[in-house]
């Protein structure tokens, strides 16, 4: 049983690596793809086709694919001043409960922004813009942070690292 | 009447307290916020719509492209320091300032104030420079306690001259043009630095034993100060393309970051390929360390911005602005007293929360109110940045003194840079009163450009 979460504890903190990759190669992406598109914009009077849509579609992937690599450092941003002046136990016993309803809110969150971005995909959503970039892959990117937010806070509750 | 025949006072005003005690129970900031604002929608609308609300307001908030500024600036500011480009300036500015008593501190604040130009967070800037020039101020007879605040305190001034994320952050939750509030910052930082730099002078005329002797190590020749100048051309062409571009009417906000961002990964790339084998595997190293610190910080930033823009809904939905509005406007308030109530609740909330999570939560309640009163936006944004700022500096959660800790010499405790603090701190408020007193130091250069 030990072995087993160790090893799902490891393959976690892949996925999350793999994660954050995706989300620090977005950002360059798009730093890249903004200066091609003010020098092509300049130089040529040729505007690079819908910057901003493609931004907007990949902006999710920069945010919300580095929540759990983030939490798995702990380095999410919580005030522990009160928790502090209480008995060790009483910090544990408190700790273990707001773990467990952030656990729970990013497993709600994950489940209904799948339906939405599902439903999205299931119609081939698109956007209003000069070239089609499809809405869905955008949506794509909360359901998948947030689950795998959500079992990085199981699993700190499981392993008991609170 | 609001939902449950609840006043929307008493809604909105049990969706703060819930919040507290999420945030007082140690529940991460985002999901204080989320949960706080959940629970109240849906006690306003019911499950399904709240749902429907929480996740496209987060969403949309979340995929707003002018927001790529702050992971861009982010990145500007770690590239920066890992390629040495916060080490240069400061080298340089020692060369000038070195062989004066208060020199090395001075130059500390300085090389802070010209490395904001290129990093927008001050917790990194504290950290870097308490690294590289609080050792060296200890060298040269500064009291540890001294050396560690100046850095500490320094790297707030970061925060105010462009790019600063608090600004990007402010303008986005309030509608405030970021390239305004971003401008506005630059006269309140040369402000503080000037504050600072004074406080040091003052420091060591009052308390001689704070600075024991004047260096003799930075003692240098004119050819030599003047040939410094030459590591300050990445600050400057940085600046000149952020400040140019964006002033100039040639680049958005998020353009500028996109440039100057590409120019700092540019600069460091060819000094790494500059370097030997080893270095070059080491700087490459350092890439990306630099690149996974841009995607947590920003991680970390977005998740509480999100989240603030769903608790805003929750606000705007009880009412509870629009009925404080009244009740402040009924109260024949003046603007200025109800700015600085504000401020002093800015303060204090800065001594618990960090920047960031402050702007997200007041923002909401105060801005609505802050415009029914008429007051000046630009002038407003100035005085909460730099309120915001004493906060970092402020025990017990002053974020610029844990990452001054974080890097400090094993012989230096959080309590020693605790206590050469405060006299930053008074200079912070000082400076607080003057923008008070000079509402123009804010204000004149927004004015100069559309």
């Amino acid at each position: 049983m030990k072995m087993n979460l160790w090893e799902a504890d490891r393959f976690l903190k892949k996925i999350e690596k793999a994660l954050i990759v995706i989300s620090w190669s977005t950002t360059l992406g798009i730093m890249f793809l903004t200066v091609i598109d003010i020098t092509s914009r300049f130089f040529f009077n040729l505007p690079f086709p819908a910057t901003w849509e493609v931004s907007e579609v990949l902006m999710p992937y920069i945010v919300v694919f580095g929540f759990a690599f983030t939490l798995s450092i702990n380095a999410h941003v919580r005030a522990t001043m009160f928790l502090n002046i209480l008995p060790a136990r009483a910090q544990k016993a408190i700790t273990l409960f707001v773990y467990l309803l952030s656990c729970c809110t990013c497993m709600w969150l994950a489940w209904f922004s799948w339906i939405k971005f599902w439903r999205s995909f299931m119609i081939n959503e698109e956007m209003m813009a000069a070239i089609r970039i499809p809405w869905w892959f955008g949506r794509f990117a909360l359901p998948v942070g947030m689950a795998v937010f959500g079992i990085r806070y199981l699993m700190i509750i499981i392993k008991r690292e609170v | 009447m609001g939902a449950f025949g609840l006043d929307p006072l008493v809604l909105g005003g049990l969706g703060i307290a819930l919040l507290f005690v999420l945030l007082a129970l140690g529940t991460h900031i985002g999901f204080a916020l989320i949960i706080a604002s959940a629970i109240g929608l849906a006690v306003v609308t019911g499950f399904k719509p709240m749902t429907d609300m929480v996740i496209n307001s987060f969403y949309h908030k979340i995929s707003n492209p002018t927001l790529i500024t702050l992971p861009l600036f982010i990145l500007m500011g770690h590239l920066a320091s890992g390629g040495g480009i916060s080490r240069d300036i400061y080298e340089s500015l020692s060369l000038w300032l070195g062989k004066f008593r208060s020199g090395l501190g001075i130059a500390t604040v300085l090389a802070c104030a010209a490395f904001g130009t290129v990093c927008g967070a001050s917790v990194v800037a504290s950290a870097v420079f308490s690294k590289i020039s609080a050792p060296q101020m200890r060298r040269q007879g500064y009291d540890k306690s001294l050396a560690y605040a100046i850095a500490s305190a320094s790297g707030a001034i970061g925060m105010l001259i462009p790019p600063s994320i608090l600004a990007i952050v402010y303008g986005t939750l309030s509608g405030v043009s970021i390239g305004k509030v971003l401008m506005a910052g630059i006269a309140p930082g040369i402000l503080v630095t000037i504050a600072f730099s004074l406080t040091i002078v003052l420091m060591s005329k009052i308390k001689p034993s704070y600075i024991k002797r004047g260096s003799t190590e930075y003692s240098a020749t004119w050819a030599q100060r003047i040939k410094s100048l030459k590591s300050w051309w990445t600050v400057t062409i940085v600046a000149l393309s952020i400040f140019g571009g964006m002033y100039g009417g040639v680049f958005s906000p998020s353009e500028a970051a996109s440039v100057a961002a590409l120019l700092i990964s540019l600069i460091y790339l060819i000094r790494m390929f500059n370097g030997d084998k080893n270095k070059r595997k080491q700087d490459f190293r350092e890439l990306i360390r630099c690149l996974n610190e841009t995607a947590i910080t920003s991680a970390l930033i977005f998740f509480i911005f999100g989240s603030a823009t769903v608790f805003s809904q929750f606000i705007v939905l009880t009412g509870l602005t629009i009925t404080i509005s009244e009740l402040v406007i009924g109260a024949n308030l003046s603007p200025i007293v109800l700015v600085i109530v504000f401020t002093v609740i800015f303060v204090v909330l800065g001594m618990f929360l960090d920047g960031i999570s402050i702007l997200c939560i007041t923002i909401p309640v105060f801005n609505p109110i802050i415009s029914a009163a008429g007051i000046d936006a630009i002038w407003y944004a100035t005085i909460v940045i730099l309120s915001v700022e004493v906060g970092l500096i402020t025990p017990p959660v002053g974020l610029n003194l844990f990452a001054a800790k974080g890097v400090a010499e094993p012989d230096v405790s959080l309590e020693d840079i605790v206590r050469g603090i405060w006299p930053f701190v008074i200079a912070m408020l000082a400076c607080v009163v003057i923008l008070f007193a000079f509402p123009g130091i804010g204000t004149f250069l927004p004015r100069l450009v559309n």
